[in-house]
């Protein structure tokens, strides 16, 4: 496979000069224009923004002037965040047109270090899905689809005809693909159910939930407020390292922070191991994952553990069951109520006739809200009704307590929990389009993360045929250096 | 799960949702809603003696010092309204 | 059936802006009458931009909400405090939830009405049901929402408490508009034994015993007449002073709350409380208790003074160099009536205190008399008097001195010289040409006479 440049690599070039920020956007530039047509990654490239923007850290660097942490390299932005006086669709009609005001926290910090920002990528709309076909303009293509048997990418005409078309995973499907195909050294992307962790994955990149809490949310659309975070894709643990300790850090303007520093970023000894660490393989990660994946994750993890020297222990967490129904139950409740802004008349798409009040805000809500969307506004609405609140929504929240108990139980046994980041192997663009429960369990490996605001990230452990198995590793809450650190020992023992 | 959900029901939170479904729609959603609520009475299993998780992360809430500071230039809010009238945006009336 | 076989249950919910430079949760000017134009005191945040988030929350406006809360005698102060949403789709609201605090503290009463609680809210923004047009300046701007039991049993009633909430609300400073009379209240209202109407709407002092008085009205009548009203939503019409029934379709019956993610709870501490008490001013009532003892005020007189801070204190200070029953008697009566003529309140009132305490020597000396007091005084409000002294513009005026009975004598017979028909009438039996030539008196004094002295010397002269 056309192995992607180490994000150190990259770095080291920028940062010596043999490779200048201009000429890194224009590598990037160039494979936009060659494969993005067949991958359909990206909402909106900003390239006219970037090249001024290169051009001015190379003239910084030949003056000898101080450049930021994340100078010269490209990152490409998934399009639920904030980037000023450009689209924020959210992959959604409702905001197709939608030009925001103002930068998102982590767009601000991307700007302060220098970061060449490329563009902003397609994603399930307002996050809703788990394969990126959910987005209301376009599916994104699992770049995989178009490798041939060589791991050479082959051209846009011989994928377009003959390959099947795999999804990339979701709703950051778009993010995976663009870091997968070299769009960008780097990609930033949210995850609030597995969105990030299962398009990286299915796309075979690494990426990164951080702790609840770690980074701003101010400038990120909201799907469920009290689950998602934003986090880094890229081609390795390093660039998540690199990309999470300057996101990361408190901000009064996302009050969840008020407690958070900034991550560190990666040194020199980042993935070296700093003690014997004890691992738990939950059984139920195993359970009902696809036969070959469980196997091929088992098979890493044994890897690691024998090159490593860590102590594997199997453990059971029953409450991962509940999982999907405390998950989704609360999404639901929370995505109803942020999606009550939209009422076509202070942004966004406008109502076609003027109506009165409540027919003008149902039908335009209506036309361009899609169907998954709806679907949670309406089971959000129902569940928090007085007559079903009970039942339902502080259920839900007992379940979570539950699960969150047992998860933090197990982690005060070991340090670390591996397993599966999904259960299955990426599938094909409309498989899962009939039944939504059916997308719903894709997410049971990764939604306890969520629910319990545990660190948590995915790296490539192995294909099965062409396409990739990504390993799970969750940390306990506020260990992120050390989560990251993991992932990228792990790395240095697969990829060899 | 207690009972079935009616298309009355997903009728009645349609509108408080503001959201207008046509009757095929209308159909599905309730089957949807059927379906998936009673595979989610799985947790109907976790004892009701467990205490609710409501928030995520157990520290007070951060407060700021009162002052006065401009994001934004306001016409870049006001760009985004649908309709408006000298500035004002402009909704539809309610009389 | 009577009237007084209807007994009146009303409960208010006030809502008071509290007194602060930025918004709630973002850092907008408050100040949303003096903006520039509409829509200029907004922010992504507070126009519910996708992504935005609350800001952590503005610690002063908190604080003036504890303030408030221990004012009106709150017992029960709870140590936690959540933000919840309460959602309804309305063009006011920009994020078609307004956040919403569970209760600050509990308990607690004013003018014999109990509170059931007070808590925290944001202002939405304002949205004009005629003309559809919608202005975010006020959305977000920090409210305190204060809940009375429904023990308010007229409109006077209402009124009575209204008036005291308002000086209370004074004498903390922690509210804005409290003088210009702007607030905001709903209230609910029915007949004992029959339904309750909750009337939305109100926007200010008077519109609650307005709307109140309609409301009694309107539910009184039908309740003698057999009928039995309708428990809904009522919207105050301030144009007509009515209340009109909404749609069904525009009341919300289920606000689905739920706990703001976004908030995290806010901690009150024992310590914080404390400060906070420990700070508060001498309010209205004990004031005027102690003015009752202090300064022999009589009821009327300590309630006049007492409604607001800055005149209280004047007064105080002002006692202290002249007569206290005067300054009271002066304040109450002539400044006071004034001030009400004017819709103005004592810290804008035009003549320095300095001003005042002169012309009240002046008087308690006998150098003008009380009509005369008066005109300089409303000459100083109208701005007449500019930088000179109570004395200085008096002597300018040619106002000062009242006449000794000897000068009056002499002056009313300078004035019988001239006024010989008037004689003649009165001596004829016509007792109002004694008036005309009372008149002509006071002319030639150019009104410094004093009134009272004038009728018992020319009566006497008269009837020599």
């Amino acid at each position: 496979m056309e192995l992607l440049p180490r994000t150190l690599s990259t770095t080291a070039a920028l940062k010596s000069g043999k490779l200048t920020a201009s000429a890194n956007l224009e590598n990037k530039i160039a494979r936009v224009e060659k494969y993005d047509g067949a991958v359909r990654a990206f909402i909106e490239t900003y390239f006219d923004d970037a090249r001024a923007k290169a051009k001015e850290i190379d003239a910084r660097v030949a003056a000898g002037k101080p450049v930021g942490k994340l100078s010269g390299l490209v990152v490409a932005v998934k399009n639920v965040l904030a980037v000023k006086d450009k689209k924020l669709t959210c992959g959604s009609k409702m905001l197709e047109n939608y030009v925001v005001p103002y930068d998102a926290a982590v767009v601000e910090k991307l700007r302060a270090e220098d970061a060449v920002i490329i563009g902003s990528l397609n994603c399930d709309e307002f996050a809703c899905g788990s394969d990126n076909t959910k987005s209301a303009f376009f599916a994104t293509v699992n770049p995989v689809s178009f490798f041939d048997e060589k791991g050479e990418f082959a051209s846009a005409a011989t994928a377009a005809g003959s390959t099947e078309k795999y999804v990339p995973g979701g709703s950051s499907g778009a993010s995976a693909a663009a870091v997968a195909v070299g769009f960008c050294d780097l990609a930033l992307a949210t995850d609030t159910g597995g969105s990030i962790r299962c398009p990286a994955a299915f796309c075979g990149v690494s990426g990164f939930k951080p702790t609840y809490g770690t980074v701003s949310r101010y400038g990120m659309a909201d799907m469920a407020m009290s689950f998602e975070q934003i986090g880094p894709v890229a081609p390795d643990a390093y660039g998540c390292a690199l990309l999470l300790s300057v996101i990361s850090g408190g901000d009064f303007r996302d009050a969840t922070t008020a407690k958070t520093v900034a991550v560190p970023a990666p040194n020199s000894t980042f993935a070296q191991p700093t003690k014997k660490i004890r691992i738990g393989i939950p059984k139920e990660y195993f359970e009902g994952a696809n036969p070959q994946v469980a196997k091929a994750v088992k098979d890493a993890i044994g890897r690691f553990a024998t090159k490593s020297g860590c102590e594997l222990v199997d453990i059971s967490i029953p409450a991962v069951k509940f999982g999907i129904p405390a998950y989704y139950l609360l999404v639901y409740s929370e995505f109803a109520s942020a999606m009550q802004k939209y009422d076509g008349l202070k942004y966004g798409a406008k109502p076609e006739a003027n109506d009165e009040l409540v027919p003008t805000v149902s039908k335009v809500r209506t036309a361009n809200i899609g169907k998954e969307c709806k679907r949670r506004i309406m089971l959000g609405t129902y569940i928090t009704t007085k007559e079903h609140k009970d039942a339902w929504y502080t259920k839900a929240l007992k379940a979570r307590a539950y699960v969150r108990k047992q998860f933090d139980d197990a982690l005060t046994n070991c340090d670390f929990i591996l397993g599966p980041t999904m259960p299955n192997l990426p599938w094909i663009i409309g498989e899962k389009a009939a039944d939504p429960l059916q997308s719903y369990l894709e997410d049971v490996l990764t939604v306890p993360a969520n629910l319990c605001g545990l660190p948590a990230g995915s790296v490539p452990c192995a294909k099965i045929g062409k396409l990739p198995v990504g390993l799970q590793v969750i940390g306990r809450r506020g260990s992120d250096y050390e989560t990251v650190s993991l992932m990228a020992q792990i790395e240095s023992t697969l990829v060899g | 799960m207690e009972k079935k959900i009616t298309k009355q029901d997903i009728e009645r939170v349609a509108s408080i949702a503001r959201l207008c479904p046509s009757q095929d729609e209308l159909e599905g959603l309730t089957a949807d809603a059927n379906a998936i609520l009673e595979y989610f009475s799985l947790i109907d299993e976790i004892p009701d003696s467990v205490a609710p998780q409501t928030y995520v992360l157990s520290h007070d809430n951060a407060m700021r010092p009162d002052e006065e500071k401009k994001i934004v230039d306001p016409k870049a809010i006001r760009r985004g309204f649908g309709r408006t009238q000298d500035n004002y945006m402009l909704a539809p009336k309610s009389f | 059936m009577d009237d007084s076989e209807l007994t009146v249950i009303i409960g208010l919910e006030i809502h008071v802006q509290l007194a602060t430079k930025s918004k709630l949760f973002c850092s907008c000017n408050t100040d949303y009458q003096t903006a520039a134009g509409p829509n200029e005191n907004v922010c992504p945040t507070c126009t519910a931009q996708p992504g935005t988030k609350p800001y952590d929350m503005n610690a002063y406006a908190f604080e003036q909400a504890l303030k408030i809360a221990l004012a009106l005698g709150c017992d029960k102060m709870n140590d936690k405090v959540t933000m919840q949403r309460k959602h309804y789709f309305y063009p006011d609201s920009p994020s078609n939830y307004q956040r919403t605090s569970t209760p600050i503290a509990e308990g607690g009463s004013l003018a014999g009405v109990s509170i059931t609680e007070v808590h925290i809210e944001e202002d939405p923004g304002r949205y004009d049901l005629k003309t559809g047009i919608v202005d975010y300046n006020r959305a977000g701007v920090p409210l305190l929402e204060i809940v009375t039991d429904p023990v308010i049993t007229s409109p006077d009633h209402a009124r009575k408490f209204l008036e005291e909430l308002r000086a209370v609300l004074n004498y903390l400073g922690a509210a804005r508009d409290v003088e210009s009379g702007s607030m905001r209240a709903d209230a609910n209202l029915s007949i004992k034994g029959h339904n309750r109407v909750e009337v939305k709407n109100i926007n200010s002092f008077h519109g609650v015993f307005s709307a109140l008085t309609y409301e009694t009205s309107r539910q009184k009548n039908m309740v003698k007449n057999g009928l039995e009203p309708v428990r809904e939503t009522r919207h105050f019409d301030e144009d007509r002073d009515i209340t009109l029934g909404l749609r069904k379709k525009e009341s919300v019956d289920d606000y689905r709350y739920i706990p703001d993610p976004d908030v995290q709870p806010i901690a009150i501490t024992k310590e914080q409380l404390k400060r906070i008490g420990d700070g508060l001013p001498e309010l209205p009532r004990k004031k005027m208790e102690r003015f009752r003892k202090q300064y022999g005020a009589s009821d009327d007189e300590a309630h006049a003074l007492c409604m607001e801070l800055a005149m209280a204190d004047a007064f105080e200070r002002i006692a202290k160099k002249v007569d206290a029953k005067l300054a009271a008697g002066f304040m109450r009566g002539t400044l006071k009536k004034q001030l009400n003529f004017r819709s103005w309140d004592f810290a804008k009132v035009a003549p320095k205190e300095q001003f005042i305490t002169e012309l009240l020597l002046i008087l308690s000396d006998r150098k003008v008399t009380d009509k005369v007091a008066e005109k300089i005084l409303i000459d100083a409000m109208d701005g007449k008097a500019g930088q000179t002294t109570a004395a200085q513009y008096t002597q300018d005026a040619g106002l000062m001195g009242v006449q000794s009975t000897a000068e009056l004598e002499s002056i009313i017979e300078k004035a019988l010289a001239e006024n010989q028909k008037a004689v003649d009438d009165f001596k004829a039996g016509n007792q109002k040409a004694l008036q005309f030539i009372a008149g002509s008196v006071m002319k030639i004094t150019k009104g410094k006479a004093d009134p009272a002295a004038v009728q018992e010397l020319l009566k006497k002269r008269l009837t020599k």
